[in-house]
């Protein structure tokens, strides 16, 4: 495949749309700078009541995608089909440009673990989530990427790189990938290996969004904690992707000790101001 | 060679702490302090739940409040996708450890835990409020979850909001019924202590009685019967034609 973004449009510079800014995003000049909002799924999957009216409000105003957190593509339990049926339903209501989830499995044995466990990088795993992605994109007859998850173990059962995996998987399941730079950048340093080597591996066509994130450094382990301003080597890695991918969505997730959104705006534009350089897009726009 | 089931099962019997951390993390050939990582992000995940749907709850168990947690999340694991029904289990729970007589819980606990999860349970119901332009003759509201408690449990969540922190109340004479439901303008999630003209009108347009209606099977004088249903309104529980 060559085309970039496997054919899906850069939907510009985006924010996830949290509980805590619901009135001011939708306040007039609220979302000066925000090009479109990421909605995490669950937080909205048969959920009635002020949530439902303020997605209701957010689909009319902006372009969305749909960010998962509880699919579980890689757990051995079969796929929840009423978990498929919520999310599908979500898909009805909101008209995403596409949705996506984590590769990794947040559930087994009947039990949910509410966060992101990593899977082993294998043959057999990477058989097993092309199975389910295919399926997923079927069911909900909507482009599918998979993110690349902070992980902070790693499986002496691995036997091939992350990188490797990654664009076996894309090519077998056929799907896009949501590039977390954050997580790349936390993986290197966790992991030692070069994030930059990381991002020149994966197939840059396959990118159809960005994230980026704060991170919190614990001395011994840095964890992915999306509870503080991108970093600078952060924004460095991501200017490298895009000068690989080309534009590409791009969102900022700030999901713990969440600031006004006028932090998070402040943050956005910063995004914007690096991928302008890095694109060339502001002298291009003076020529 | 580890087969991807083996993989998650050992994993998972180290997060639920069926399995010696350094046994699990040997097993899948990992380090053992990383792998812990994941325990205490999975127990955090249920503490939140917990936190965001049982405030007045939490606030009243204090330092014991972690113990309780932890307890919680050994004996009942989330078996659900949504974050907020990692609580769902826990007024049961209280229940069963007042029954079996753990000394720091009370059967008004039960009450309490039942209460805050009633409140998520109605502020997050699906069903569609219906638009009053649409109506011809009064509903009642369709995420009306009525509930009844042998404890004053609604004027001690109050107080809690209020900042104070009262001792835990005698059991009431009578039990008091509690109406949770979505605000029909706001469509936040709201509870009412039931006031007799409120379970009036309640009943009667449940009945699909107009207020004239009402007054007549009621034997009640009809500006007090249309005072009842606009004290319904007013509160939500009712909604009545734009």
């Amino acid at each position: 495949m060559t085309t970039p973004r496997m054919g899906l449009p850069d939907l510009g510079h985006g924010v996830g749309l949290r509980r805590a800014h619901w009135d001011a995003i939708m306040a007039p000049g609220g979302a000066e700078g925000v090009d479109f909002l990421e909605i995490l799924s669950e937080n909205f999957m048969a959920r009635g009541g002020r949530a439902a009216r303020v997605l209701a409000e957010a689909a009319e105003r902006f372009p969305l995608v749909l960010h998962g957190t509880a699919l579980s593509i890689g757990s051995v339990d079969p796929l929840d089909n009423g978990y498929l049926d919520a999310l599908a339903e979500l898909v009805d209501r909101t008209d995403p440009a596409w949705v996506s989830d984590h590769l990794c499995f947040s559930s087994a044995f009947g039990v949910h673990y509410l966060d992101l466990m990593p899977l082993p990088f294998t043959e057999e795993s990477l058989d097993h989530v092309a199975d389910r992605v295919r399926a997923v994109q079927h069911r909900l007859g909507r482009p599918f990427l998979l993110e690349n998850p902070s992980y902070y173990i790693e499986f002496a059962a691995s036997t091939m790189s992350e990188s490797d995996y990654l664009t076996a998987l894309c090519a077998r399941a056929d799907c896009g990938l949501l590039l977390d730079v954050n997580n790349v950048w936390v993986n290197a340093r966790n992991h030692g290996y070069d994030p930059y080597a990381f991002i020149d591996a994966l197939p840059a066509d396959r990118v159809v969004q960005i994230h980026l994130a704060g991170h919190e450094d614990q001395g011994d382990v840095i964890i992915d904690t999306h509870g503080d301003h991108v970093t600078d080597p952060v924004l460095d890695l991501y200017a490298h992707t895009l000068r690989r991918t080309g534009p590409v969505a791009t969102l900022i997730e700030w999901d713990n000790h969440i600031p006004a959104l006028d932090v998070l705006r402040a943050e956005n534009a910063k995004a914007r101001a690096v991928a302008d350089a890095a694109l060339d897009r502001a002298a291009a726009a003076h020529r | 060679m580890t087969t991807l089931a083996e993989l998650q099962r050992t994993f998972h019997r180290a997060l639920r702490g069926e399995l010696d951390p350094a046994d699990a993390a040997a097993a899948l050939g990992a380090d053992p302090t990383r792998l812990a990582i994941y325990g205490r992000f999975a127990r955090a995940h249920v503490q939140s739940a917990l936190d965001a749907n049982l405030p007045t709850f939490a606030a009243r168990q204090g330092d014991r409040w972690t113990a309780r947690v932890d307890a919680y999340f050994a004996a009942h694991p989330p078996t659900h996708w949504a974050l907020n029904h990692a609580a769902e289990a826990f007024a049961p729970y209280i229940e069963r450890c007042v029954e079996a007589g753990e000394a720091d819980l009370t059967p008004f606990d039960t009450c309490l835990a039942q209460f805050e999860w009633a409140l998520y349970t109605a502020l997050a119901d699906p069903t569609p409020l219906p638009d009053p332009a649409a109506l011809t003759a009064p509903v009642v509201n369709p995420t009306l979850l009525p509930m009844s408690f042998p404890y004053p449990v609604a004027d001690v969540v109050l107080a809690h909001r209020r900042g104070e922190h009262p001792p835990t109340p005698e059991a009431l004479a009578e039990p008091a019924i509690v109406l949770f439901y979505q605000s029909p303008t706001t469509a936040n999630g709201r509870f009412q202590k039931a006031r007799p003209e409120l379970l009036f009108a309640l009943k009667a347009v449940d009945a699909g009685l107009d207020p004239a209606a009402a007054a007549e099977v009621a034997a009640q004088p009809l500006a007090a019967v249309e005072a009842a249903y606009a004290a319904a309104a007013a509160a939500g529980i009712i909604i009545q034609p734009a």
